[in-house]
């Protein structure tokens, strides 16, 4: 394709999609909606080739012989390990079929608590530890800078306070009930501002990266079209 | 609802009441979800593996209403979907909206399986419905587009079971729809004015270095700036084409700052559309370089790994079996790449659209890395997040934000290659007269040119004309049918046997070299044990060391990390030193680059004192930039009205509430 | 126990012997400087590399055949003559079709897919300037007060107008402080909920897959 026929398409499906700020028109809408509809056909073509060339092709010559196979383990190990994989491929199909739930279930069980298996050990070595360090360390430089020390204090006021919130959150709304303990309120009321201000600021940002994303979609528009 | 309502410690339906069971027919393929009774107060299993329908579309939906669509809002409403709809009051019925909207297969498919702990762990903040957040991102027509979006995937609707008419957005000529009409008018008019006149110029452009409070980022450029020709870099392109017009602009100068150095990148990404997109860039970077005769080759220039299905569980795999996941690239072919595992890449570079891509990567992947740095940038909308794992983590750098970022590392980079060639240039003509002297020793220098690899990538020798600008002498031997030599080491003729200086690095760990003596100081570069550096100075205690590095800079690096030596110069340039470890004004190159005047692409030859690094300066130098002014002048313009949008809004609103309390009271 | 329990068995020892092998393999200054450790923390970490890669797959296999049925329950719909699946699986299949006439051209890619991504991600633009301008109307008190100011607060910190240098100092601070302590409470909420349920999924606790 040539820039310029790429060119003259993006430019129609942006206008089509853009045509949504008008409202839903009779005719207006129907462009908004084909583009919607082009734009998930294509998704599900890209997703399905970059699934088989990216993935299983890579399997299926990996699985042929000594020299295209590229795992350590070996050809032979993965063939019994792309094998076991379309069994459970398979199993998701079976899934409705009340006769193989015992099996199925066995399948999910395994794909569901690797999953957490994964998560688990992620979550401890990737943000537990090392978030709750770099909470309760000590800058080098602190004492000899007070906002430092300010500063370095309200980080750890406010993720303390703030995890409290969350658990107090939880806790609140299945086994304790309401809980009005005049610290517990002080702790829940400070963590709740540090996390509404997260949020505010998470908000604005996405505001950000929407209108940065504007900004080079009018410029396309511009220099293409008008 | 009383004035008191909390939207944080709102009080969710009763989760004793039956879940609704599985609709017939409209999943026949998926699986069921579960149907166990959930206390909404702890973290949820995930639920059931079912099969995704589309892994793309969630992503799309979870912009449109950011934190929302966690599948337990299903849940927690569905028990509401029995009642006639009438009946719920306002809120209820855009909760039960939203609760419906989550339980598409495609968003419990997505989540189910491969985003396991997002979906565990669906923060009780952000679940909370009726809350800030929910007031401001979801709106009717945002709602809309959902049941559009469900009727694509063959969800069940929210209101009856016809699907043929959605609404898209509210009817336009509307009483109520005048103050969003107006707004969206301001906003998209105030948001082109600089694409159609200059003279909407607010504000300052970005800076052109990072503001020096910014560590991370100027570390990074810093740190991508020092590769050499045998570096590979792992780059992980975690964004699709959502995001593209945030951070085409940021990937496409980190592969440029990395082939420009001849590095090789190494694309792998766990989002299969960003896996099509990354060669779409590639084919950008190529398209503006083809004048010259350079062109990215994949399987020499960079490669492309297969895809990483799963999230977490694809990046577990490329971590723990990088060996493995090296060896093969997307389609199938053998890259003939070894590598033991992630530290054997020089630097992981990653480009994050959302938060949740930076804390996988943080939690899957910078665990396993022991001397391998991994360099980070994101959008605006995941760096609040994504600057936690920057500022908490040793092995992360970064963070490079978004666009304004972007332009500041473009600007950065531009004025490093433009340098070196200006340099070099400067040296050319300025030394001209000390030159003879060392052209004498040049014969000798030309059989250790001949092993040079880097010479293979430049134009044939046939298609270079004469020098135009000749600071050299012109009678430079030059075999008529050979490849031509780019750069020629011409070592003065200094005394090898003088006694020098030098550090060599001790730690086992990777060691850093700073701008100053003190560890809040930039990371200029990186060192492994064994590599050694003549010594400039050292500070006051003798804690740290000022050495010179192979890019002509100075460093600091600190005294218990390295043992001092003595070493005659023979020496350290021969055995012991690390390779890239040179003294720089030691060195003199002749060196051509190519320079654009007049829409020509001409040669030029320069006498240079720089390393010889085979730098490819069209890589960087040769990128479109016409837009990004009037788009950075766009994004302060719509800022500014949004702010003001925003204020005028809520300013009313808080008026009329303030109204009502006040006649509520009266009434009382 | 009989069938029901045997996925439950399953689910420990497999989820077991991913933890331990994750945390253990691998790793070999866990076991001192012996001469067999190297060898001891590789073989420690084949169980869960196989179960990774057996995943993965799966995962592949899955994304499949949920497009599969997409396009199943689109070609149901066309049979019922509904226009716009006709769109749909037109342009599906027009890619799959292109991709496989040009070896995998993606400029298909950059023609369509992007502007009509970036297009929608910029409409969003709209949605929540629009959204967050009525912020108020539904929560008119201190909370809504406070978000409202920091959104306020963030988006006069990006801005570069050299008039506004105390707001961007100021936002600065609050990214770097309020802003950031937040996030590291959000994120370590989510990393405990995450170390809860794994555990107890793998205890066999929570079993959630049993349909």
């Amino acid at each position: 394709m040539t820039e310029q026929t790429i060119g003259l398409i993006s430019f129609v499906l942006t206008l089509m999609v853009f045509s949504y700020v008008l409202g839903d028109l009779p005719l207006i809408g129907a462009l908004y909606r084909t583009a919607i509809y082009i734009f998930v056909g294509m998704t599900a073509a890209f997703t399905l080739v970059v699934s088989y060339e990216g993935l299983i092709l890579p399997y299926l010559q990996d699985i042929q012989n000594t020299e295209t196979s590229w795992t350590t383990l070996g050809y032979q190990a993965d063939i019994y390990i792309f094998f076991t994989a379309l069994l459970f491929g398979l199993l998701l199909l079976l899934k409705p079929i009340r006769a193989f739930t015992w099996l199925t279930n066995s399948a999910f069980a395994v794909v569901i608590v690797v999953g957490a298996a994964v998560a688990l050990a992620g979550a401890l070595a990737g943000t537990l530890f090392p978030l709750l360090r770099a909470t309760v360390t000590i800058p080098e430089n602190l004492t000899a800078d007070f906002s430092a020390l300010v500063d370095t204090l309200t980080v750890f006021i406010g993720t303390m306070t703030g995890l409290f919130y969350f658990q107090y959150q939880a806790r609140a709304n299945s086994e304790f009930g309401e809980e009005h303990s005049r610290l517990t309120r002080a702790f829940r009321h400070t963590g709740k501002v540090f996390i509404v201000t997260a949020l505010g600021a998470i908000y604005a940002s996405a505001i950000l990266t929407s209108l940065t994303i504007l900004s080079e979609r009018i410029s396309f528009l511009f220099q293409f079209g008008f | 609802m009383s004035e008191e309502f909390n939207w944080l410690d709102y009080a969710e339906p009763d989760e004793e009441a039956p879940a609704p069971s599985a609709r017939p027919g409209l999943r026949r393929f998926l699986p069921r979800r579960p149907t166990l009774p959930s206390l909404p107060g702890r973290p949820r299993l995930p639920s059931l593996p079912s099969i995704p329908s589309l892994p793309r579309l969630p992503r799309l939906r979870r912009r449109a209403q950011p934190a929302l669509d966690k599948p337990s809002a299903a849940d927690l409403l569905s028990v509401h979907e029995e009642r006639p709809l009438d009946e719920l009051d306002d809120r209820l019925q855009s909760l039960r909206e939203r609760a419906v909207a989550s339980s598409q297969p495609e968003a419990e498919a997505r989540q189910a399986l491969y985003d396991v702990d997002e979906l565990l762990a669906a923060p009780e903040i952000l679940r909370k419905p009726g809350g800030v957040i929910s007031a401001a991102a979801l709106s009717k027509a945002q709602r809309q587009q959902v049941e559009l979006l469900k009727d694509i995937v063959g969800a069940p609707q929210a209101g009856d079971a016809s699907v043929s008419r959605i609404r898209l957005s509210p009817p336009l000529f509307s009483l109520s729809a005048i103050p969003r009409i107006i707004g969206t008018a301001v906003l998209l008019l105030m948001a082109s004015l600089p694409f159609v006149s200059s003279d909407f110029a607010e504000g300052e452009l970005p800076p052109s270095e990072f503001h020096e409070d910014r560590h991370g980022p100027t570390t990074l450029y810093n740190l991508l700036d020092n590769l050499t020709p045998a570096d590979y870099v792992l780059v992980a392109f975690e964004y699709g084409p959502t995001a593209a017009g945030e951070l085409d602009a940021i990937a496409e100068l980190f592969l440029r700052h990395i082939v420009a150095q001849r590095a090789v990148p190494l694309i792998v990404s766990s989002n299969p559309i960003a896996i099509a997109h990354a060669q779409n860039i590639i084919s950008r970077v190529n398209r503006s370089v083809a004048f010259s005769g350079e062109s990215l080759r994949h399987g020499r220039d960079y490669f492309i790994l297969r895809y990483l299905p799963g999230g977490p569980l694809g990046l577990r795999e490329l971590s723990e079996n990088f060996a493995d996941v090296a060896r093969v690239s997307y389609k199938g072919t053998l890259t003939g790449l070894q590598f033991d595992s992630l530290d054997d890449v020089t630097y992981v570079v990653m480009i994050a659209e959302r938060a949740e891509d930076m804390r996988n990567w943080a939690e899957q992947v910078a665990p396993q890395l022991d001397r391998t740095p991994l360099l980070a940038a994101s959008g605006y909308a995941a760096a609040p997040l994504a600057q936690v794992y920057a500022d908490s983590m040793d092995e992360i750098v970064g963070l490079v934000v978004g666009y304004r970022d972007a332009y500041t590392y473009a600007e950065m980079l531009e004025a490093n290659f433009a340098e070196l060639l200006r340099d070099a240039s400067e040296l050319g003509s300025g030394s001209a007269e000390a030159s003879p002297a060392k052209i004498d020793e040049q014969p000798r220098n030309e059989a250790a040119q001949a092993e040079r690899p880097l010479a293979t990538a430049v134009p044939p020798a046939s298609a270079i004309p004469p020098p135009a600008v000749a600071p050299l002498p012109t009678t430079t031997p030059r075999p008529p049918n050979t490849e031509t030599p780019t750069e020629t080491a011409l070592p003065t003729a200094t005394a090898t046997q003088q006694m020098i200086s030098v550090v060599e690095v001790t730690s086992p760990r990777q060691v850093r070299i700073r701008r100053g003596p003190t560890t809040a100081d930039d990371i200029l570069q990186l060192a492994q044990a064994g590599d050694m550096f003549q010594i400039i100075a050292t500070n006051g205690d003798g804690s740290w060391y000022n050495i010179a590095l192979s890019n002509g800079l100075d460093g600091w690096i600190a005294g218990i990390l390295v043992e001092e030596k003595a070493l005659s110069m023979a020496e350290f340039l021969g055995g012991g030193g690390e390779a890239s470890a040179r003294l720089s004004d030691e060195r003199v190159y002749l060196r051509r680059e190519w320079s654009l005047s007049l829409g020509k692409n001409r040669p030029r030859y320069y006498q240079s004192n720089a390393p010889i690094t085979g730098d490819i300066p069209e890589y960087v130098l040769m990128r479109d930039r016409s837009a990004e002014v009037p788009r950075l002048r766009a994004m302060t313009l719509g800022t500014l009205t949004t702010v003001v949008t925003i204020a005028l809004g809520n300013v009313i609103f808080a008026l009329s509430a303030l109204r009502r309390r006040q006649r509520n009271g009266e009434r009382k | 126990m009989g069938r029901a329990g045997l996925a439950g068995i399953v689910a420990f020892a497999v989820g077991l012997t991913t933890v331990l092998s994750l945390l253990l393999g691998n790793n070999p200054a866990l076991f001192g400087d012996q001469p067999g450790s190297e060898e001891l923390a590789r073989r420690l970490a084949l169980p869960g590399d196989v179960l990774l890669r057996l995943l993965v797959i799966v995962i592949a296999l899955s994304i499949v055949i949920g497009i599969v049925n997409l396009l199943y329950i689109h070609i149901g719909r066309l049979t019922r003559g509904k226009f716009y699946s006709a769109v749909l699986l037109a342009s599906f299949a027009f890619t799959i079709f292109w991709l496989t006439v040009n070896r995998g051209d993606t400029s298909l890619l950059e023609a369509v897919q992007v502007p009509i991504e970036s297009a929608l991600a910029a409409l969003l633009f709209l949605s929540l300037a629009l959204g967050g301008a009525r912020v108020m109307q539904k929560r008119a008190d201190i909370w809504g007060l406070l978000f409202v100011a920091v959104v306020l607060s963030v988006l006069l910190g990006s801005l570069p107008l050299a008039e506004l240098a105390p707001v961007r100092a100021f936002s600065a601070w609050l990214l770097a402080v309020p802003v950031s302590a937040g996030a590291r409470a959000i994120l370590l909420g989510i990393a405990l909920g995450t170390i809860v349920v794994g555990v107890r999924a793998v205890l066999g606790l929570d079993r959630s897959y049993r349909g």
